[in-house]
């Protein structure tokens, strides 16, 4: 589902990410750790082309995203949904218009807007809430309505930064069970992140990024 | 109602005073826009009324024969560019004269031993041909003709209005064009400040996958609802800035009683508005990368 081959990026002349090869299946929920400033966030952004590589390959689903044309940027996009670290809520709208915004650009009815986002929101424990502003709502809360707006389109990739950072560890966790639902549906999840609760002993595959060199990738296998 | 509209009105009303101020600006330069087409149309009209008005008179020697009398006349009836021909013999010029002239002067006309006034042609021209070139090549084949002696026609007036009103013309079409590039320059500026305002929103609306006339439409509609509305208060302003106008020197110089501002052009300024809006919005915002 994406593979980096080779890829390096750098920041007015520092490099970031230096000869950067990884790669994670379909259906696969993985991680992606190291410490503040290794780069798990400009990995994200080269998968979502909001940066693009000095060097090397990225492909997702079998596209290579470094010869994409501009204009198929947003449909690329359209296909991965995105939990941002600083969430991009806009604070003028409720939390349904919030979710309901993936699908008004992928140009869904409005009766069909309504029930998945409705759908969506009770899956996330947020129907309650749906007319809320997000400044009414507390961290976690407004996290969950973060990947509410990462889900609702149903994407087959899903991208997480630091999405439990800040969070007390009960809603983290409950974050956390939200991924695992939704992976076991069959969304491909990489979430980046540094906190170690998050993914020790998870079973799932860790790459740990060591800032500005060439990946050290250790994977941990399924703890049975 | 559609998510873009929705937005445009929403943003239309969170930024009010602005949009406020950007609409009454736009009106401002609409509403001058048309002042300027509105002389423009008001200075053609007035010189293409005087060319009605329009004639030319062709003397004849006072020995000119019958003959060459009709000659003259035929000649004038099949010429495309005349109208009507009314020929007006020396004894009625006189009498023209002599009741023109009234009892109280009537003694300026005696001891007259004989009729001294020229029989002549009154030439009225069709309104396209009365133009400097044409009424000259005219008069000039008419002085050739046996029986003629001079033609009499307006040559300074003629030229000069033309002049007058072809400069108006030209000034006015500038201004308006000038005039209507400001609105739009005006509408470029406001949506570019809500565009700068909004400029986070549009990045998370870029990074959840929204195409660029996605991004685009709620400016384009915003630009689009302050030109016409900027318009319309144009519109009023023009009705309401010719009525003072003609009331108040109007009376003092009846010439301008004639002047008026077309309907159409009332009727068109929202629609211009509309488009000026548009296309400001349309600049201020660019092309909109992933």
């Amino acid at each position: 589902m994406i593979k980096f081959e080779s890829v390096s990026k750098s920041y007015d002349g520092n490099m970031v990410l230096n000869d950067l090869s990884f790669h994670v299946e379909r259906g696969e929920l993985a991680f992606l750790t190291g410490p503040s400033g290794a780069g798990k966030t400009t990995i994200l952004k080269l998968i979502y082309h909001a940066l693009a590589p000095e060097a090397g390959n990225i492909y997702i689903n079998g596209q290579n995203t470094c010869f994409i044309k501009q204009s198929d940027i947003p449909w690329l996009r359209r296909s991965i949904g995105i939990v941002f670290q600083d969430f991009r809520l806009l604070l003028t709208k409720t939390v349904f218009e919030n979710v309901a915004l993936a699908l008004r650009i992928r140009g869904l009815d409005e009766r069909e807007i309504k029930a998945r986002v409705m759908e969506t929101l009770k899956m996330v424990g947020l129907r309650h809430k749906s007319d809320n502003f997000p400044q009414a709502l507390s961290g976690g809360e407004q996290q969950r309505v973060v990947i509410a707006r990462a889900i609702v389109s149903e994407p087959m990739l899903i991208l997480a930064d630091e999405p439990t950072g800040n969070l007390d560890p009960e809603t983290a966790a409950g974050i956390m069970n939200s991924f695992k639902e939704i992976n076991a549906r069959g969304a491909t999840i990489l979430i980046a992140t540094h906190n170690r609760d998050l993914y020790h002993n998870s079973g799932r595959k860790v790459f740990r990024i060591a800032s500005g060199t060439a990946a050290g990738i250790v994977v941990r296998q399924e703890e049975s | 109602m559609s998510y873009h509209v929705k937005t445009a009105l929403s943003d239309l009303w969170k930024e009010k005073w602005i949009n406020l101020l950007g609409c009454l600006s736009m009106g401002v330069g609409l509403f001058m826009a048309a002042l300027a087409l509105a002389a423009v149309i008001n200075s053609n009209r007035v010189a293409s009324a005087l060319p009605e008005r329009f004639s030319l008179t062709v003397f004849l020697k006072q020995d000119a024969t019958p003959a060459d009398i009709a000659q003259i006349q035929n000649a004038l009836r099949g010429d495309k560019p005349v109208k009507s021909v009314a020929f007006i013999s020396s004894d009625k010029a006189l009498a023209d004269l002599k009741e023109g002239l009234g009892n109280k002067y009537s003694y300026l006309l005696e001891g007259l031993d004989s009729n001294p006034l020229q029989a002549s042609f009154d030439v009225k021209l069709r309104k396209e041909y009365v133009r400097t070139a044409s009424v000259k090549a005219l008069a000039a084949s008419l002085k050739t003709m046996s029986g003629v002696d001079s033609v009499n026609y307006g040559k300074g007036f003629l030229d000069t209005i033309q002049k007058v009103a072809h400069a108006v013309s030209e000034a006015g079409l500038a201004l308006f064009a000038g005039l209507l590039a400001g609105a739009v320059f005006i509408c470029y500026s406001t949506i570019k400040i809500l565009f700068y305002r909004k400029s986070d929103e549009i990045e998370t609306l870029k990074l959840l996958g929204a195409t660029g006339w996605f991004v685009r439409a709620p400016f384009l509609l915003e630009g689009a609802v302050m030109g016409f509305f900027g318009g319309l208060a144009a519109g009023a302003a023009c009705f309401g800035a010719f009525d003072v106008f003609l009331s108040g020197v109007g009376g003092a110089l009846p010439l301008l009683t004639n002047l008026s501002i077309p309907p159409a052009l009332v009727a068109g300024l929202p629609v211009a508005g509309m488009l000026a809006g548009m296309a400001g919005a349309l600049i201020a915002i660019g092309r909109v990368r992933p």
